[in-house]
């Protein structure tokens, strides 16, 4: 019962687990990148580059902004479903917020692997 | 047409003076207001990664931004918001394990959030505005 409704039968269902699911990744990742931020506490701009050198804070960093995207991706548009009645305003409104979410990704992609600093 | 007619036989109550909202309904209004606001306010932090990770002028700038009271308030809410999203966050998810969910544990673990929210503020604040 539990795994049927995780089946293409229930999209809506999905939708659900992943938001919850990234929520609970993000919290977990968002303790091991806070630490590490508080015990090096960079104070100048070499200190802050060092943070974001090692290949496994930037892998880190992008599945946490990836668990965001998505997780927020999912939350306004239960958003939008809930105030949102009219299907045509509705409809311009999430193709908005599709475009700021990808939009946001590639900056995040660009940010951590794009820069060479 | 059903439809228009239920509408017109809801009792309604919008006067602001007598609502008196339950802490839960509290508690789960401004997660939605705060989920929303951070969703808003991505591009914004992004950008601010951006510059302070582009260069050490980027960088400066933004620190100089930082040391702006008007960036700082900014900051401050943006903090609130995030710490309420995320303890109400948590409370959520233990919810939907089935956690804690009759009406008088919900009432107070609605209870336990504002309070945490109340004390990482005092934090936050401490650490933006006294500390510097
Ligand atoms: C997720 C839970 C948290 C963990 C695991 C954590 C961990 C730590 C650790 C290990 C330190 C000491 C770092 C060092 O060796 O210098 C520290 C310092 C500090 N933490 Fe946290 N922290 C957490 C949450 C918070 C929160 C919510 C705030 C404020 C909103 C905060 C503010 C600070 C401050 C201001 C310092 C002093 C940093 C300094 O003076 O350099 N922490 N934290
Ligand atoms: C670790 C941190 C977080 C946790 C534990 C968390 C938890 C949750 C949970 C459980 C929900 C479902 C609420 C519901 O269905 O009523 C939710 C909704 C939402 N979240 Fe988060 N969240 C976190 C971070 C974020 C961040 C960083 C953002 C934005 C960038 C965000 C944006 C949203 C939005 C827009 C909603 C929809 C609000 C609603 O439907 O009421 N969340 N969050």
């Amino acid at each position: 019962m539990l795994f049927e409704l995780l089946t293409a039968k229930y999209p809506g269902m999905r939708r659900w687990l992943t938001q919850r699911l990234c929520a609970l990744s993000m919290a977990v990742v968002l303790l091991l990148l806070w630490l590490r931020v508080m015990c090096l506490s960079p104070q100048d701009y070499s200190e802050w580059q060092a943070l974001f050198a090692p290949l496994w804070w930037r892998l880190l960093s992008v599945w946490f902004f990836a668990c965001m995207l998505l997780h927020a991706w999912l939350g306004v548009r239960d958003v939008l479903r809930d105030y949102v009645p009219h299907l045509g305003i509705r409809a311009v409104l999430q193709w908005l917020v599709n475009f700021a979410v990808w939009g946001n990704a590639i900056a995040v992609i660009w940010i951590l692997f794009g820069m060479n600093f | 047409m059903m439809v228009k007619k239920q509408k017109k036989q809801r009792p309604k109550n919008l006067d602001l003076f007598t609502i008196r909202l339950p802490v839960n309904a509290v508690v789960s209004i401004l997660h939605r207001a705060s989920g929303v606001v951070l969703f808003l306010i991505q591009p914004l932090l992004l950008w601010t990664l951006y510059l302070s990770l582009s260069s050490a002028q980027g960088y400066a700038a933004v620190a100089k931004q930082f040391q702006q009271w008007p960036v700082k308030l900014l900051i401050t809410a943006l903090a609130c918001a995030f710490f309420h999203h995320f303890y109400a966050g948590i409370r959520h998810l233990a919810m939907d394990v089935h956690w804690m969910t009759t009406l008088q544990k919900a009432r107070f673990s609605s209870r336990v959030v504002l309070w945490l929210v109340a004390v990482t503020m005092v934090f936050v604040i401490w650490v933006i505005w006294v500390r510097g």
